[in-house]
């Protein structure tokens, strides 16, 4: 955890986004640990991982840190609901559509620039694969 | 000028020729009264066209008038309107579509067990056993709210050019342009569907409609979110030399 949070290039650590992105097992795994000088990475009193807010969701399978404003980029349109009143009427059913247009594109460094600097940066707390 | 007007004005004629005629009744008329009369003849002439004129003027002003609706003169049978309600509602209805796969009912599964005899001990909460939020809202990702899918390029400047020293009377010539990366937004549709029976709409223990919306939206996040995560991971993961940063082990060279 400390990797990533100095790891990150030094421009973007000043960033007032900086997140952390992981999941609940990694967040527990977190919880218990300490660094080298005997300070726990997890902040109780101010609910911070190193000082940094946090966003725990199960689908994170990697530790992300970074500023994701910079780095992710999304598009979407409204919610849209369609009801269909006699499509399934022989069956005495109603039936009741939503689709939603969406999309995503990253930014994470750029490898034909002369420094390949990314806003994002993440790891691997199982120590396997990348 | 209106037509009230122009008539008015033909009054106004009619009176003088009657007063003409009433005056040489028994007599020849003069050269005078002739001509007069051929005068009085001809503004008749003038003032009839010109009400006709604008009595088409003032239509427009009249509206339209609804057409007469008339009532057939054999009013139909009861059998005969039978017969048209049903032709009319059975093309209405057949679509060719039907509900053979997984719908929503609530006296078989997903919730049998709001059978329609106990709706009184269904509580609220059982729909309420499904959550998710947004990673991209709390993750604080740029955001762009369109209302089409049309293609967006984002563009991000990722690189400076160098500066060097010079000497006296010596300067750059060849040009260094910055570096720039786009990335392009598109859009897939993300769609999902609930079928759910009469019977359980009317069912006053779920309010079913609430929750099939609510689950539809849910579905929706759950879904961009599990899309969103796996992309999000491909393109670090894409850029390892720069992203990557092992456990334990710092062997990330921090740039500058």
């Amino acid at each position: 955890m400390l990797a990533l949070k100095y790891g990150l290039p030094f421009f973007w650590q000043t960033s007032p986004n900086l997140k952390f992105l992981l999941s609940p097992t990694d967040l527990e795994a977190v919880k218990n640990t300490r660094s080298t000088q005997n300070v726990p990475l997890f902040n109780e009193a101010d609910d911070t991982i190193l000082g940094k807010p946090y966003v725990v969701h199960p689908d994170a399978t990697r530790v992300f840190y970074g500023d994701f404003s910079v780095g992710c980029f999304r598009s979407r349109t409204p919610l849209f609901i369609q009801t269909f009143l006699e499509l399934y009427a022989q069956a005495g059913l109603i039936g009741v559509a939503s689709y939603q247009w969406a999309d995503w594109k990253f930014y994470a460094g750029d490898t034909s620039a002369p420094n390949n600097y990314s806003p994002i940066v993440y790891t691997n707390l199982e120590g396997s694969g990348t | 000028m209106t037509i009230a007007e122009i008539r008015t004005m033909r009054q106004t004629c009619r009176a003088k020729v009657e007063d003409l005629l009433g005056r040489t009744s028994s007599r020849e008329m003069s050269t005078e009264e002739t001509q007069m009369l051929a005068d009085l003849k001809a503004e008749n002439e003038r003032l009839s066209s010109l009400e006709s004129r604008y009595a088409f003027l003032e239509s427009f002003d009249s509206g339209v008038k609804p057409p007469i609706t008339r009532q057939p003169f054999v009013a139909p049978t009861e059998l005969d309107r039978k017969a048209a309600f049903v032709k009319a509602l059975d093309s209405f209805l057949r679509t060719g579509k039907l509900a053979t796969d997984t719908p929503l009912q609530i006296q078989e599964s997903p919730v049998s067990g709001v059978a329609a005899a106990v709706p009184t001990d269904v509580v609220p909460t059982i729909v309420q056993g499904i959550n998710d939020f947004d990673i991209c809202a709390r993750l604080g990702v740029t955001d762009y709210p369109r209302d089409n899918s049309r293609p967006l390029v984002v563009t991000i400047q990722s690189g400076a050019p160098a500066a060097s020293s010079y000497d006296e009377g010596t300067a750059p010539s060849d040009s260094t342009p910055p570096t720039y990366k786009t990335v392009t937004l598109g859009g897939a549709r993300y769609a999902n569907l609930t079928k759910y029976s009469l019977e359980s709409r009317m069912n006053l223990g779920v309010p079913i409609v609430a929750s099939v919306l609510r689950a539809l939206a849910l579905g929706q996040i759950q879904s961009q979110n599990t899309a969103f995560m796996s992309a999000f991971l491909s393109a670090v993961q894409a850029n390892s030399v720069a992203t990557f940063h092992s456990v334990g082990h710092r062997h990330h060279r921090v740039p500058g």
